[in-house]
């Protein structure tokens, strides 16, 4: 399944409704792992998808997949999650996105101000991922 | 039939996850899977065999219950699911399996129980999951905002089946 076109800073939200061999929806026996790999086909990482408390069924997982500095290759990028339910079934999903140009692993900037001095000025700004980065004007 | 978008800018690789149709449960092919990509008015534009997109090597395995076993640099993480093959001296350790990671150069096999001793070799792999590389001259025939067939062909317990999916070059 395409999950759609991303930049770096971007949360790509993955969600996995597990499901045994017969299709019914079950919870897993442990926390669903994704697997994420580069458009290289090398691991770029793995983590553990938690339980979808808002989820109205059993079995619901979701994992908000934040694209930071290990994402700076454009491309596509492949997800695997993988889980086991209690009687031994192992289930697993594919799920691909595109990585664009562009972004920055700090996530896009929230908040803006200029500050003047006399002899030079400076642009403060914040970031999704909470930094705060100081530039100068290049003027 | 599913589409990714792709960038034909340098070599990628899209990758196939081989399930059973009645199940879901990944399962591995007999063999790594041709495929071919196909274009519209163009027919036929390339083809190639599909890798295993992670695995690794094992260097030891215990005969504690559940087994475990030494990969060096493994970077699984609990709840994986691979296949075990050829771990030399053991039986009930080869096959899909579920781990838990105990190290970062170990993890034991969920609900296994392994006998013998280890002698040599053994592999593991993420189960079912393969590959397929476009570079060199079936990367050079992808063409900016084209869309392709990408069919794929695997043999499992001697059945050959197929499983199509598009790609629309950025």
């Amino acid at each position: 399944m395409f999950l759609g076109v991303y930049q770096q800073g971007d949360v790509v939200p993955l969600r996995v409704q597990c499901r045994n061999a017969s299709g019914g929806v079950v919870n897993a026996q442990t926390a669903p792992v994704a697997a994420v790999y580069g458009p290289d086909g090398a691991l770029v990482e793995r983590a553990l998808m938690p339980r979808d408390l808002q989820g109205v069924a059993d079995g619901h997982h979701r994992y908000a997949l934040p694209l930071g500095d290990d994402y700076a290759t454009a491309g596509l990028y492949t997800v695997l999650c993988q889980w086991t339910t209690t009687i031994g079934f192992q289930g697993s999903r594919l799920y691909t996105f595109f990585l664009q140009e562009g972004g920055d692993g700090d996530g896009a900037v929230v908040g803006l101000h200029c500050y003047r001095r006399p002899d030079c000025t400076y642009l403060v700004r914040v970031t999704e991922s909470g930094d705060v980065h100081r530039g100068r004007n290049p003027r | 039939m599913s589409g990714h978008i792709v960038d034909a800018d340098a070599s990628f690789v899209v990758p196939f996850l081989l399930t059973n149709p009645s199940t879901g449960a990944p399962v591995d092919a007999d063999a790594l899977p041709p495929f071919r990509v196909l274009h519209q008015d163009q027919g036929m534009v390339g083809s190639g065999t599909g890798a295993l997109l992670e695995s690794g090597a094992v260097t030891g395995c215990t005969t504690a219950a559940p087994p475990e076993v030494t990969s060096t640099g493994h970077d699984l993480a609990t709840g994986a699911v691979v296949t075990l093959a050829s771990v030399g001296g053991m039986s009930g350790v080869d096959g899909i399996r579920t781990v838990t990671v105990t190290g970062a150069n170990t993890f034991t096999l969920n609900g296994a129980t392994g006998t013998g001793a280890y002698t040599t070799g053994g592999t593991w792999h993420t189960t079912g999951l393969y590959g397929l590389t476009f570079d060199g001259a079936l990367l050079a025939a992808l063409e900016p905002g084209e869309t392709y067939t990408v069919i794929v062909y695997p043999v499992v317990s001697g059945t050959t089946q197929a499983y199509e999916f598009t790609v629309t070059v950025k």
